[in-house]
């Protein structure tokens, strides 16, 4: 009896070094957290203010737990607050939406990602003076007829468009009598539209209009904040550094520092991050970048990023498939152990399995992509734990794997013939014995399409995990897709990189299968080498 | 046929119900060292279910199992032991379908027995000689015909040094051209003083190899005895009737 109860302890091994492995990690986080480093949050990827890049060109900053650097407006502004107080910069490469609670849980002190302090985010936490002012413009061809335009209502009959989701595109009411045309997904497809001569303008920043005049200089911004009639919130017009409430020191200092740097300074800083934002090949007409492919000019900027993001996403598919296969193994046994005799064992024994239930229920019954924001920054949060993101990411797999795989793994136990059973109890074998040796090797041959299957999905899904900015492929992706531009072709690499993955893995595991599987027939003469030589055969025949 | 007059397994009254339906009514019975004991009668009778409540594959509801004098429902009795000393032969062969000829004989003598690998492999081999089938030792049981998948799952049973065989109607799953080959790998067996209890509908057989018969029915033992009386004095009609369905075909 006592035997069947390892399983139990194996379970609780199993977590322990889970728990072990996160702590390991914590206290790895909390060493590198000293004094001396300067948290920033931001996306890394909303030029100028912030992008990412392979190198440390123009005072790049490292980003933290990668190879890569971010650079920028932001970045600009970031270091000189760290210089003054003496702390060094270190990137937190957050998605938009995983800022603010980066900062409420402590994984980054400041936000500076060119955001604007709305009245919303005031609820949640505080923001400095604003370290810089938009100025908004009508960016249309040189030889339009809108080019000269004075004030707002010279933008009559104007086919006018601006950025989907952003208040850019409200401003285009302002500018009455502009005919105002569906919302873009991006900068890329408005430049293109802008070209082709499908509209006649659209809204944006300055800091677009210079962007793009270095790759089209056929290009002219009307600047529209300054007219008679025009108006933009503070909200709109304003960005401003970000920071957790209960940290009054740390807002002061920022604010006196920011009080230090002149309108000119900042405006040189601007033109400086405009110039050394990523370079693409967009929109340049007829000059000698032309003759080099995209992708190959893609690959040379950003391949080394890429292959990373394919390690990250195979190393987080695999570990979290194997560990997931070892939990699932565990609780799959543990739901089949038979009823105990004793009534102490049979209530713990009930207890455990009402346990695993609830385990498998909720991570089955919830999107992966809740379970990372909620263990990453909940954990962080209420526990004060800081988890490192890809250890988080590598345990959130493996967990959520698990409960599949828990599953599939107790349906191959109990479809394995109940013969194989009594065989093997009329040997006299004991529980754990006909586990091991018998019902397990061939639930788990069985269950094997079944964790194929499992390993193919992480694979894909573990790109839900850019919601907490684990660097891997589709992350990867997102940022090259909006540094060059060049969504669909970008995205569309992305996925046919996908594909051969998935491709390639499916191959091997039915490769795999089909060696288990055996041949269907037992040729005699091939298989008698173990038995006698071939004199006895001669004998026998 | 080498039989002695010591008393190896005994039941005792053994009752046994599935839910509602009680299927062993009262089961009491000795069986001798080295004796043949073989179990006729009509189907859903209780034959199957004795002699699975023998080796405890089913836990008998009432009466007792006494194996060398001592009942093995006790709560203190080491089960896997006695298992290990009572071996079976199934309908359906069940061999290991993860594992080849050889180490379905293999498995239980080194986990069980604890004997060595090597000890085991030559046990495992010269077994798997008696049955015929040494020259199939690497081969999967699902690639093996049903008679053959049946005399490996003897040979399995008998490298255990099992003191009792119990057969579970071995051969009504084969189709009739192997029925043979089985059957006579079982008289082999029965000539080297082995134990065996053996349910089956091959009267033939029954009759030339058994030195004991039970005809059970309705889960009782109706009439029990020597081939001959059975075969050619039943006293009981349901034995009578029961006997004549075979003889008439």
């Amino acid at each position: 009896m006592k035997s069947r109860f390892k399983w139990l302890a194996t379970l609780v091994a199993l977590f322990t070094c889970l728990s072990i492995a996160a702590n390991f990690s914590l206290t790895e986080a909390d060493a590198k957290k000293d004094e001396g480093t300067l948290k920033v949050a931001m996306e890394a990827n909303y030029q100028p203010y912030n992008w990412t890049q392979t190198n440390n060109a123009n005072g790049a900053v490292p980003i933290e737990g990668s190879k890569e650097y971010a650079n920028g407006y932001d970045v600009k502004i970031a270091k000189i607050i760290g210089q003054k107080l003496h702390r060094k910069v270190e990137v937190v490469k957050t998605e938009w939406d995983g800022l603010l609670p980066a900062l409420t849980s402590g994984k980054a002190d400041l936000i500076i990602a060119g955001m604007s302090p709305t009245a919303e985010r005031e609820k949640a936490i505080n923001f400095s003076q604003p370290y810089r002012n938009s100025t908004f413009v009508v960016i249309t061809k040189i030889n339009s007829r809108y080019a000269n335009a004075k004030k707002l209502t010279d933008f009559k009959g104007a086919k006018l468009t601006a950025q989907q989701g952003t208040f850019h595109y409200d401003l285009i009411k302002q500018l009455k009598g502009a005919k105002r045309q569906p919302a873009m997904r991006d900068f890329a497809a408005m430049r293109q539209s802008l070209i082709s001569g499908t509209i006649d303008g659209y809204v944006a920043e300055d800091t677009e209009s210079t962007s793009f005049k270095m790759v089209d200089p056929d290009i002219k911004s009307i600047p529209v904040s300054k007219m008679s009639g025009f108006h933009a919130t503070k909200d709109e017009s304003v960005t401003a550094i970000g920071i957790a409430k209960p940290n009054k020191a740390l807002l002061k200092s920022v604010n006196q520092i920011l009080a230090t740097i002149p309108e000119a300074k900042r405006t040189k800083l601007m033109t400086e991050a405009v110039k050394q934002q990523p370079k693409t090949d967009n929109n340049k007409k007829g000059k000698k970048a032309k003759s080099e492919p995209w992708l190959v000019s893609m690959w040379r900027q950003y391949g080394g990023m890429i292959l990373n993001g394919i390690g990250m996403t195979l190393l987080l598919a695999s570990v979290g498939t194997i560990a997931g296969f070892f939990i699932g193994l565990a609780v799959g046994i543990v739901r089949t152990i038979p009823t105990p005799t004793t009534t102490g064992k049979r209530w713990l024994l009930k207890f455990v399995n009402w346990l695993l239930s609830v385990y498998i229920e909720v991570f089955r019954g919830t999107p992966m992509m809740v379970q990372a924001a909620v263990i990453y920054y909940g954990i962080a949060q209420f526990w004060h734990l800081n988890i490192d993101r890809t250890v988080a990411a590598l345990i959130i797999v493996s967990i959520n794997t698990g409960a599949y795989l828990a599953e599939i793994i107790r349906g191959g136990i109990i479809s394995t013939p109940e013969g194989q059973f009594e065989a093997a109890s009329a040997l006299g074998m004991t529980h754990n014995q006909r586990m091991w040796h018998i019902i397990l090797p061939q639930a788990i041959k069985n269950c094997l399409p079944s964790i194929t299957n499992e390993f193919i999905v992480n694979i894909k899904d573990t790109s839900v995990l850019s919601i907490i900015s684990v660097s891997e492929l589709f992350f990867v992706g997102s940022t090259v897709a909006s540094q060059t531009f060049k969504f669909f072709p970008t995205y569309l690499t992305i996925s046919a990189i996908y594909l051969i993955l998935t491709f390639t893995i499916t191959r091997i595991f039915n490769l795999i299968e089909k060696h288990l599987q055996g041949s269907k027939n037992y040729n005699l003469m091939a298989n008698q080498v173990q038995v006698g030589t071939p004199k006895d055969m001669e004998a026998k025949n | 046929m080498t039989e002695t007059n010591e008393t190896i397994l005994s039941l005792k009254h053994i009752k046994k119900t599935f839910g509602e339906h009680q299927v062993l009514k009262d089961i009491s019975f000795d069986i001798n060292k080295g004796e043949i004991a073989t179990i006729i009668g009509p189907s859903g009778g209780g034959k199957s279910t004795t002699l699975r409540c023998i080796n405890l594959l089913e836990e008998p509801t009432a009466g007792e199992v006494d194996f060398h004098g001592e009942n093995v429902l006790a709560p203190n009795y080491n089960r896997n032991i006695y298992r290990a000393k009572v071996g079976m032969v199934f309908q359906q062969f069940d061999l290991f379908e993860n594992k080849n000829v050889l180490a379905n004989c293999m498995v239980g003598q080194e986990l069980v027995l604890k004997r060595s690998k090597d000890e085991a492999r030559k046990i495992a081999l010269a077994n798997l000689k008696k049955v015929g089938m040494e020259q199939y030792v690497n081969a999967r049981p699902s690639q093996l015909s049903g008679g053959q998948q049946q005399r490996v799952a003897i040979a399995r049973a008998i490298c255990m040094d099992p003191e009792i065989l119990l057969f579970d109607e071995p051969t009504s799953a084969l189709d009739p051209e192997m029925v043979g080959e089985v059957l006579s790998v079982m008289k082999n067996l029965a000539t080297t003083g082995l134990t065996m209890i053996i349910v089956t509908h091959e009267m033939a057989f029954a009759k030339e190899i058994s030195d004991q018969m039970f005809f059970i029915s309705d889960g009782i033992i109706t009439e029990q005895g020597k081939p001959d009386q059975l075969f050619n004095h039943p006293q009981n009609e349901k034995t009578v009737k029961f006997l004549s369905n075979f003889q008439n075909n």
